[in-house]
């Protein structure tokens, strides 16, 4: 078996068996961070991209924002300010994540 | 025009089924997106946010990253398995992977559940709008846009379907701006409403809803990672014409879903603070949208209301016919090893009209409403579908019965979790996720596929 499944068969029924725990048992801040790292974790290229330094630095930045905003929500915040903080995430993020997807597309057939 | 187009043009089942691969990011963008977003977003989504707030927003707060996490997903791994096996449908690609007979039947089962309660979501919300719009009955309505829809659907399939999609999509993204602009004007602006909300419901501006937040953070990560399990958003990616499409797709599928989506906060955020001030009445969550549009008393606004509302519908609709359709014509046939029987276009014609009959009747009998409604088709496609096609593509280890195992097991947890929180008891466990974390744990641990099977492959 390669090493790489190897990891896979502890890392995926973990991170499974983990989100079943969080939804049931785990504040809602748990969960929402949990929530991001799962969508971080598909969001791992299986292809090479065009620079891997600058795709990693992307992905990475991209993650902070995620949970940063994620963190703000889940953290009591509300009225006009949650709003704010809510729909300008949304807005930053629709912004980012398109762009740093097609920053890093590799060219020709990396496949 | 583009139905007769559709039928001149469409001689072949890759015209009908995957518009003859040749779209290009734009096309695919803009269609994805109408396809995807539906009458949950004009009728469900802003009486929503009327009555729990934005902890409503949980169920889009994914959209600006969904285009970008399905193209690195599953997108990628899709094109790249179709360059060597092109399939016409999701069943037929999980066959090319997994070898036919089980995988194919078992998926085409599925989809087939999953889009026949997505397609009645479509229907019941023509018939809300129908009754609490328009002078007739909303059936009657409903049976208009769906006859209108098969008159292409049927005919071309996505060959004038995919066009067609892409112009919903547009028209879809111009008068949802519109029409927030304009709701949000009637409740004297972004600030004023939010303002009001504030002083008279401060719990709609509460992103926990109260401490319910958990549930709706579920719901979150299921729309999320559910984009990369409903076979209309990936069907998408069996007509693109080339890899190289796929670096502007999230860019294109991003902007029209959240200008879409700005009916949502819009809609919901106008109507809610009407409503806290007794400016604006409606007897439940389905019925606030057409109350506010009633307000605006503007017949030209309505009927760009209703032009969107029924692009939506309409979009939606096309594309989960022509999948059902391919699954009764290519892969049920398929799956029962009948695959290298031609398959002739009529057939593939009158499994479309078989669907709309069937998801009618659905929408007709089901007591839910259109969220809930929408929710069940959505957790289930995304139980069966998400592990095989976020792991199962891109790991050639995954064995046959591996893939069968969590085609099966996704579902049954569905369902059990389902059966188990009508009569009240684990209520916490969202069944989409859970079911497709199961299938994920089912997917790697069972034995990994031995060298025999990775060389058939």
């Amino acid at each position: 078996m390669r090493p790489e499944h190897r990891l896979l068969r502890i890392l995926v029924p973990a991170m499974a068996f983990g989100w079943l725990l969080v939804q049931t048992w785990a504040p809602p801040r748990a969960a929402g961070i949990a929530a991001c790292i799962i969508l971080f974790t598909l969001m791992i290229p299986s292809s090479p991209r065009k620079h891997p330094g600058r795709a990693l630095a992307g992905w990475i930045f991209l993650f902070a924002i995620l949970l940063i905003w994620m963190v703000l929500l889940t953290s009591g915040l509300q009225g006009r300010t949650a709003f704010a903080v809510f729909v300008g995430g949304i807005l930053l993020m629709g912004l980012a994540f398109p762009l740093i997807y097609a920053l890093s597309f590799p060219d020709g057939d990396q496949s | 025009m583009l139905a007769i187009w559709g039928w001149k043009t469409g001689k072949g089942l890759e015209s009908f089924f995957v518009a003859s691969r040749r779209a290009g990011p734009i096309l695919a963008g803009l269609a994805g997106s109408a396809a995807g977003l539906s009458a949950f977003v004009f009728v469900g989504g802003p009486g929503l946010f009327a009555t729990v707030g934005i902890a409503s927003l949980w169920l889009i707060a994914s959209a600006p990253l969904t285009g970008t996490l399905q193209c690195l997903a599953v997108g990628e791994p899709i094109l790249r398995h179709i360059r060597s096996r092109p399939a016409l449908t999701i069943p037929g690609l999980i066959a090319a992977r997994w070898g036919e007979g089980w995988p194919r039947g078992i998926s085409a089962s599925i989809l087939l559940l999953g889009s026949l309660a997505t397609l009645a979501v479509q229907i019941k919300a023509l018939a809300i709008l129908g009754n609490t719009l328009l002078p007739f009955p909303g059936w009657a309505l409903a049976a208009g846009v769906i006859t209108l829809t098969l008159a292409y659907a049927a005919t071309g399939g996505m060959q004038p379907g995919l066009p067609i999609e892409a112009l919903q999509g547009l028209i879809m993204s111009i008068i949802a701006l519109l029409l927030s602009a304009i709701a949000l004007t009637r409740a004297e602006g972004l600030a004023s409403a939010t303002t009001i909300l504030g002083e008279l419901r401060p719990e709609l501006l509460d992103p926990m809803a109260s401490g319910h937040g958990g549930s709706y953070l579920s719901l979150f990560l299921l729309f999320a990672v559910g984009t990369c399990a409903q076979p209309h958003y990936l069907q998408k990616f069996l007509m693109l014409k080339d890899r190289k499409s796929l670096r502007l797709l999230p860019a294109v599928s991003t902007a029209a879903l959240l200008t879409i989506l700005s009916i949502w906060v819009g809609f919901g955020l106008a109507g809610g603070a009407l409503a806290a001030r007794g400016a604006l009445h409606f007897e439940n969550a389905d019925a606030l949208a057409p109350a506010l549009l009633r307000s605006l008393e503007n017949p030209a606004l309505l009927i760009a209301a209703l032009i969107a509302i029924l692009a939506a519908v309409m979009s939606t609709s096309a594309t989960l016919l022509n999948l059902v359709a391919a699954a009764f014509s290519i892969d049920f046939p398929a799956a029962f090893g009948r695959g290298s029987a031609p398959v002739k276009l009529t057939q593939a014609r009158l499994a479309t009209l078989f669907a709309a009959a069937v998801a009618g009747s659905l929408a007709l009998a089901s007591g839910k409403g259109v969220i809930r409604l929408g929710i069940l088709g959505w957790g289930l496609l995304t139980a069966g579908f998400l592990p095989v096609m976020v792991l199962g593509m891109r790991r050639s280890e995954i064995s046959r019965k591996a893939a069968i195992a969590a085609l099966l097991g996704g579902p049954s947890v569905y369902f059990l979790l389902e059966i188990c929180q009508s009569r009240g008891f684990l209520l916490k466990s969202e069944p989409g996720l859970s079911g497709a974390a199961i299938g994920f744990i089912l997917l790697t641990l069972w034995k990994p596929a031995g060298p025999e099977e990775k060389a058939e492959e």
